[in-house]
């Protein structure tokens, strides 16, 4: 899987160690971690699959005004809908707040997430670190951001990302 | 399916098995096997059913109470109910409740 191809090190050591830095910070009751990251756009961020997202380069995200935070996983607040960026690991910085204003799932072939039941069942196949102990509070916790905002299914190939991805952000940030 | 009990006793009371959760959503509702993880989305009908197991209602008076909330023949209710509670159980998603 691609999280990011640059060759700036400071970007490429601060995407290292944000991932990193998700290890460390489990989901807490509200909260569910999915294996998706944001981009973002005036302070909203749309979740998309890092492995789809990895083949769009960064400038072509500045280009289009979109910030993409390369991770592997990101942690949603669900009573506040908002988005907790995990700091880079070894940094004293609070977790970075986003607004969650959409999200896509990876393409699958069925039409997956025709109703919310279905949309639940594809999000929980990318919650992390779900036990016996937090499985009720984490599938609320997905029910609840479905029924506020309904995934879409990520576009198939990288020429459709890019076809659909700002204005999809645009629209988002514009919610 | 193996592994599905050839009878039930309509004295039998099911809760969800340990380490299952669910949430309704919409007229669905979602139940969530942690280990091997899965997720099974049940229809309205189904998802009644379900929310029905509640650790105190034997299957039987269940579906009685399906028979006269859907003014359906009492058999028929047993018929498709029945095979819908054994898949859960060979699904290790409900338990009986002992001593019920």
């Amino acid at each position: 899987m691609t999280l990011l191809r640059s060759r700036d090190t400071t970007r490429l050591t601060e995407a290292f160690l944000r991932v990193l830095g998700s290890y460390a910070r489990p989901a807490g009751p509200g909260q569910v971690r999915v294996r998706l990251m944001p981009v973002v756009r005036d302070g909203v961020a749309l979740l998309v699959p890092t492995a789809n997202i990895g083949a769009v380069p960064d400038r072509w995200m500045t280009a289009h005004g979109i910030e993409a935070v390369r991770t592997v996983s990101s942690l949603i607040d669900a009573r506040g809908a908002k988005i907790l960026v995990d700091p880079p690991l070894g940094s004293d910085d609070d977790p970075a707040e986003l607004v969650f204003g959409g999200w896509w799932v990876p393409y699958s072939s069925s039409d997956s997430t025709r109703s919310p039941g279905f949309a639940v069942a594809e999000v929980m196949k990318l919650a992390t670190d779900v036990t016996v102990e937090n499985a009720a509070s984490t599938l609320h916790a997905v029910a609840a951001l479905v029924t506020q905002i309904h995934p879409d299914i990520t576009p198939r190939t990288a020429a459709a990302i890019k076809d659909r991805l700002p204005d999809a952000v645009k629209r988002v940030a514009s919610s | 399916m193996s592994g599905q009990p050839s009878e039930l006793d309509p004295a039998t009371v099911l809760r969800a098995a340990a380490g299952v959760a669910w949430v309704p959503i919409g007229d669905e509702v979602v139940v969530y096997r942690v280990v091997p993880p899965y997720s099974y989305v049940l229809n309205a009908t189904a998802g009644l059913l379900w929310q029905c197991l509640d650790s105190t209602s034997c299957l039987a008076e269940i579906l009685d109470d399906f028979a006269v909330a859907f003014g359906a023949d009492r058999g028929e209710v047993e018929k498709d109910c029945v095979p819908v509670v054994r898949t859960w159980l060979a699904h290790h998603l409900v338990e009986e409740v002992d001593g019920a």
